[in-house]
């Protein structure tokens, strides 16, 4: 995700206004702060994203990540905001942004308890692609899991073997079209059993008859403008389908960020080689 | 719209090498050449014809499109094409990327003949990065909206490139999304 045009984008959108400090940021520590400055990174081209979703992984219940950036970091909060952190935002000087991400109503609500699949719907002979993350410190779980799911072969499912409930990779399995089942019978250990969700034939007709607009042999730097200017040539309520050779996610944040509430955004095929995604403008 | 690999990407592979090809691209469609390795000559019969059907339908590739330079062979390609269920590819409209911009070109095809059922874009696939503002944004926008349904063949821009075809057809990876630099300059739609 270019984190860094999206932020340069959205800056001067930004709506920046003092509020009081929350309650709930109030009351922690400051040993159970995580600290990162990213300002060096964006004055130098660095996309920081990958520091940020590492950081925010580190952040234990109850703890807050405060970032430093060089201009109010908007598209972050919406990022952020899916893994359940809230913001309070200081503008230190014109260059300096202090952002503090902290867990707000988002943490009494249950992390398990997605739309979980019958169990007895698993079919126990099913092949399985075993991965222990049990001993690996974040993000290292959370990456090889999603690696691991990037190349699932159709039919299959992966089984995590992992120490604790994988609260932030939860969201992200609904996001990008999985379904799964978590079992802790054991203490340390939760086994979670993650598999593609399956496209029922009304979706696969509705969308053999819709624009197709195909990116992978477009050149790198035209990829995202052609695919907005398509959109934008859209009618209210017509829809596309977008076809990459990966999965489009940071598209889906620059959406979020430059269109927000005019998209919506449904995968229909999600890899190992191909993805498409069906992308309507909203009536 | 079916984007097709082209034999002439590489006219010195197998049909089972250009299908793997595909596969490895996430092609699900072939244009072939007459004349190239893959052995499908206008004067092919029904039996091979029937087990090249076979082998394609078992891939899940389709071969889309059969062109034929020798004008004095067209009613042999009319008959294969027919057989494999293929359009015969008499009249594509060549895009290359290295002689301008093409989607102008393709405006201007589209002007002339409303019906056009296949475009060949040469310097489309590993070449394609190079071609930056060339009109390769535009026209596959152009194209998606317009909900184009015909073929779009990927082909080289001349056979000094065919080892980077080759490359590109062997291995997986790709350019990724280009978000960090994207440029929003170079796709204009002029709607």
């Amino acid at each position: 995700m270019n984190l860094e045009k999206m932020m340069a984008v959205t800056a001067q959108k930004s709506r920046y206004e003092p509020a009081p400090i929350p309650p709930a940021m109030a009351a922690v520590a400051e040993q159970n702060i995580v600290d990162l400055d990213v300002r060096d990174d964006l004055r130098n081209g660095v996309e920081p994203f990958n520091r940020i979703m590492q950081a925010q992984q580190r952040v234990a219940p109850g703890a807050i990540l405060r970032v430093r950036a060089i201009f109010d970091p908007v598209p972050l909060y919406m990022v952020l905001g899916k893994q359940g952190f809230s913001h309070w935002t200081e503008k230190l000087a014109d260059d300096d942004w202090r952002v503090w991400f902290y867990r707000g109503d988002a943490t009494a609500a249950p992390a398990t308890t997605p739309s979980v699949p019958p169990r007895e719907t698993i079919n126990p002979n099913q092949d399985l692609i075993i991965i222990d993350v049990r001993n690996l410190e974040p993000p290292e779980p959370m990456a090889q899991t999603l690696f691991a799911l990037e190349t699932l072969p159709p039919g299959k499912a992966l089984l995590q073997v992992n120490a604790r409930v994988p609260q932030f990779l939860l969201p992200i399995l609904e996001e990008r079209g999985f379904e799964y089942v978590l079992v802790d019978e054991q203490p340390g250990e939760v086994r979670g059993l993650i598999r593609r969700k399956t496209l029922n034939h009304t979706d696969t007709m509705k969308n053999t008859t819709e624009k197709e607009l195909d990116v992978r042999i477009i050149p790198p730097r035209e990829k995202h403008p052609a695919i907005f200017a398509t959109f934008d040539a859209l009618d209210a309520g017509d829809a596309f389908i977008l076809i990459n050779d990966h999965d489009p996610f940071p598209l889906r944040h620059q959406f979020d960020a430059e269109r927000s509430g005019r998209f919506s955004w449904d995968y229909v095929e999600q890899g190992p080689v191909v993805w498409r995604v069906r992308i309507a403008k909203v009536a | 719209m079916r984007i097709a690999l082209s034999s002439a990407a590489a006219p010195h592979d197998s049909l089972s090498e250009l299908i793997e090809g595909c596969l490895r691209r996430g092609l699900d469609a072939l244009h072939l050449v007459a004349g190239h390795a893959h052995g499908l000559t206008p004067d092919c019969d029904t039996v091979f014809l029937d087990g090249v059907c076979e082998i394609t339908r078992e891939s899940g590739v389709t071969i889309v499109s059969y062109e034929v330079a020798d004008a004095s062979r067209l009613t042999g390609a009319q008959c294969v094409a027919k057989r494999l269920g293929a359009q015969l590819a008499a009249e594509t409209v060549v895009l290359a990327a290295a002689a301008g911009n093409v989607a102008d070109a393709a405006r201007d095809a589209f002007r002339k003949q409303p019906d056009l059922q296949h475009l060949t874009l040469c310097g489309g696939g590993p070449e394609a990065a190079q071609f930056e503002g060339r009109g390769i944004g535009v026209l596959m926008a152009q194209l998606a909206l317009m909900n184009y349904g015909g073929v779009l063949a990927l082909a080289p821009s001349s056979s000094a490139v065919l080892p980077v075809w080759r490359t590109w057809l062997r291995r997986g990876r790709n350019w990724g999304c280009g978000s960090k630099t994207s440029d929003a300059s170079l796709v204009q739609m002029g709607l």
